[in-house]
């Protein structure tokens, strides 16, 4: 039962870090926390309902696509309209601004669709694997976290658009004057942090229905696994994701559903207490 | 300056006149009608289906009043608790104090309703409930609440008895953590020990928690042969389906949670063989049903049958408006007269035991099933 207990922490585990890299990617650049990605989230597993139920959109991967293409267009727009204006004006104004757009968007799905939960009408058929019973979108969403590690850690630091957002994090002003790009870098940032948030937001809705407040436990969870790998560390949300997804097993499995939350949460506090920066160390991070 | 005087003296004006009307018409509200009744359902969140049905139900009963009963109007204030026990409080309060509403047709939720019996019975307001099932409210319901859904104690009863009989001797309880979900699952555990049975696990699960995983390899690994499983439609069908996924063998058994089509929405095909008890309602045989059906289907538009809650709150608000009549709207009048009472609702007879708690006459036993012909789970009669 223990292998099993393991494996269920690192499917777990993979919808956190998923999530915990759209806040990563955003911070890295920005320095501020976006809390409206959970929102962000929820719209990408709304948006693939409206293709596959509205739409009658038959293929299921389709539908995924131009969710995933959508999501990402309307993280976009979100930065341009909330947090563009208010660069200038400090982190705590686009905080604020961010906690606004994770209000307004929760409440325009609730109005739209109402709160009851609904449901992808998918079925999904388990196989057996290393004696544990998968559904194929829950090693799809391993293969993804993964594949996502490897080319985000890779692009920055081959590419030139990540040798750009690297330079913007480290200095903003100076590298607008260097004529780098960086509203178009931003642009681009929030395209792929919202794009792998639909994804999460996809599995996420097949295994548990939709809601408008379907993103608000699984984003604080990613929330904690960014602040634990030291924001911006796309390695150590990768190992904290999991680690973070087995810890909650453990919790619901010894302790009590009531306790999950806490126990995990007082296990980052623990760690911010002892590490304030992060459980990884600077060398570690990419930015 | 002059000018300015005079701004505020018509400002003043127009208050003061905007005053008038309002208390006016206020008054007007409450003198107009004979038969007033407050409701606080939920109305907003994962639960409001719950709500809208329990509403959707009051409403007929409010339509056939005033349609039967000239010059008696009958008026239902319906305040959403949106989940909320504070939020529900104050709307009782509000019920209380502005419009001057002392009978209530439900506080919805066990958790809720429980933290405002306080102030309804301090302040003498009748509450009939028609879904609250928390055990707790035979002892602590106090003078003025009523209800003619069965408690949980009588569901657990009659559930652990049911699952001796299909020789089901060891099992286990998911429960939810609210009022309801520990309130079910304390008065079963002890109700299945009591009659022999054996628990193997029970586990807690908090409402917004839809992961389910550990808890299932937990279970496949105690192997019970029953899983008494006391979550909401939502969290039970999910559970379902991990269940199923997991191939956990031991069978599901519920009480009236599994009522509506939500179970069956969330689960898919995993509900089916899902067992449930829920008052039997003796609706086929009676004739004031046949005619709710009707009115039902063409207030509403729809082929469906009406829900276990739509029956509860047309009975709830009938019986409320039957008892404000005989009382002529005095409250004590009407406690006496409900603690007597022998009313034949669309859910059976309706009377009361000493402790307000209705008393109880059959169960009915559903087990899910895929209907061909309506492409859809649903539950049938276990015995067909």
């Amino acid at each position: 039962m223990m292998n099993e207990q393991i494996i269920h922490g690192i499917i777990i585990g993979s919808t956190i870090a998923f999530i915990a890299i759209g806040y990563a990617l955003v911070y890295s650049v920005l320095k501020f926390i976006n809390f409206a990605h959970g929102e962000v989230m929820m719209i990408g597993a709304y948006l693939c309902y409206i293709f596959t139920q509205v739409f009658q959109i038959e293929s299921f991967l389709n539908a995924m696509l131009l969710t995933v293409v959508f999501t990402g267009i309307i993280g976009v727009i979100i930065e341009k309209v909330a947090y563009k204006p208010l660069r200038l004006k400090g982190r705590l104004s686009m905080l604020l601004s961010s906690l606004g757009v994770s209000i307004v968007l929760q409440a325009f799905v609730s109005i739209i669709f109402g709160s009851s939960p609904l449901v992808y009408n998918i079925k999904e058929t388990a196989f057996p694997l290393f004696g544990y019973q998968f559904y194929p979108r829950e090693l799809v969403l391993i293969f993804l976290l993964i594949t996502s590690f490897f080319a985000v850690s890779i692009a920055l630091k081959r590419s030139r658009v990540g040798l750009a957002i690297r330079a913007i994090s480290s200095n903003p002003t100076r590298t607008t004057m260097l004529g780098i790009p960086t509203d178009r870098i931003i642009s681009i940032i929030f395209f792929i942090s919202s794009s792998l948030a639909a994804m999460a937001g996809i599995s996420l809705a097949v295994e548990s229905g939709l809601t408008p407040s379907m993103g608000f436990q699984y984003s604080i969870w990613a929330f904690a696994v960014a602040v634990i790998a030291g924001l911006g560390s796309i390695r150590g949300i990768f190992i904290g994701g999991i680690l973070f997804g087995i810890v909650v097993t453990f919790s619901i499995l010894y302790g009590s559903s009531l306790f999950a939350d806490a126990i995990a949460l007082s296990i980052m506090t623990l760690i911010l207490l002892v590490k304030p920066q992060g459980l990884f160390p600077q060398k570690w991070r990419e930015f | 300056m002059f000018k300015g005087k005079s701004m505020l003296f018509w400002g003043i004006l127009v208050i003061v006149i905007a005053l008038i009307l309002i208390v006016t018409l206020v008054q007007k509200r409450t003198s107009d009608s004979q038969v007033r009744i407050g409701s606080v359902p939920i109305l907003t969140g994962e639960y409001k289906s719950y709500g809208e049905q329990f509403r959707d139900g009051a409403l007929l009963a409010i339509k056939e009043i005033n349609a039967s009963d000239q010059g008696k109007k009958a008026e239902l204030i319906v305040y959403d608790s949106e989940g909320n026990k504070d939020l529900a409080l104050e709307k009782l309060k509000a019920l209380k104090e502005r419009d001057k509403i002392k009978f209530i047709a439900d506080i919805m939720g066990s958790g809720i309703a429980l933290n405002a019996m306080p102030y309804v019975n301090q302040n003498k307001m009748l509450v009939i409930s028609g879904v609250n099932t928390g055990p707790e409210f035979t002892a602590n319901g106090g003078p003025y609440f009523f209800r003619i859904i069965p408690s949980d104690g009588v569901a657990s009863q009659q559930l652990a008895k049911w699952a001796l009989e299909l020789g089901y001797k060891n099992a286990a309880i998911v429960h939810a953590t609210d009022v309801w979900g520990t309130g079910l699952e304390t008065v079963l555990e002890k109700t299945y020990t009591d009659l022999g049975g054996k628990l193997v696990l029970i586990k807690d699960s908090d409402q917004k928690q839809t992961i389910f995983k550990p808890i299932v390899s937990e279970l496949i690994e105690k192997n019970p042969d029953v899983i008494f499983l006391i979550l909401y439609p939502r969290e039970a069908g999910l559970f379902l389906k991990e269940a199923q996924k997991q191939g956990l063998k031991s069978r599901f058994m519920g009480t009236d949670n599994f009522t509506g089509s939500e179970l069956a929405q969330m689960g898919g095909d995993a509900v089916t063989g899902v067992m449930f008890v829920l008052p039997s309602t003796e609706k086929d045989k009676s004739e004031k049903y046949t005619r709710f059906l009707s009115l039902y289907q063409k207030t509403y538009n729809t082929t469906k049958e009406p829900t276990l809650f739509n029956l509860m709150a047309y009975d709830c608000v009938q019986l409320l408006a039957k008892v404000i009549k005989d009382s002529k709207g005095d409250v004590e009048k009407a406690r006496e007269i409900l603690t007597t009472i022998n009313y034949d609702g669309i859910t059976g007879k309706i009377s009361f035991d000493k402790n307000h708690d209705v008393v109880v006459k059959d169960y009915a036993r559903k087990i899910f099933t895929y209907n061909k012909e309506r492409k859809l789970y649903e539950p049938v009669d276990f015995s067909k």
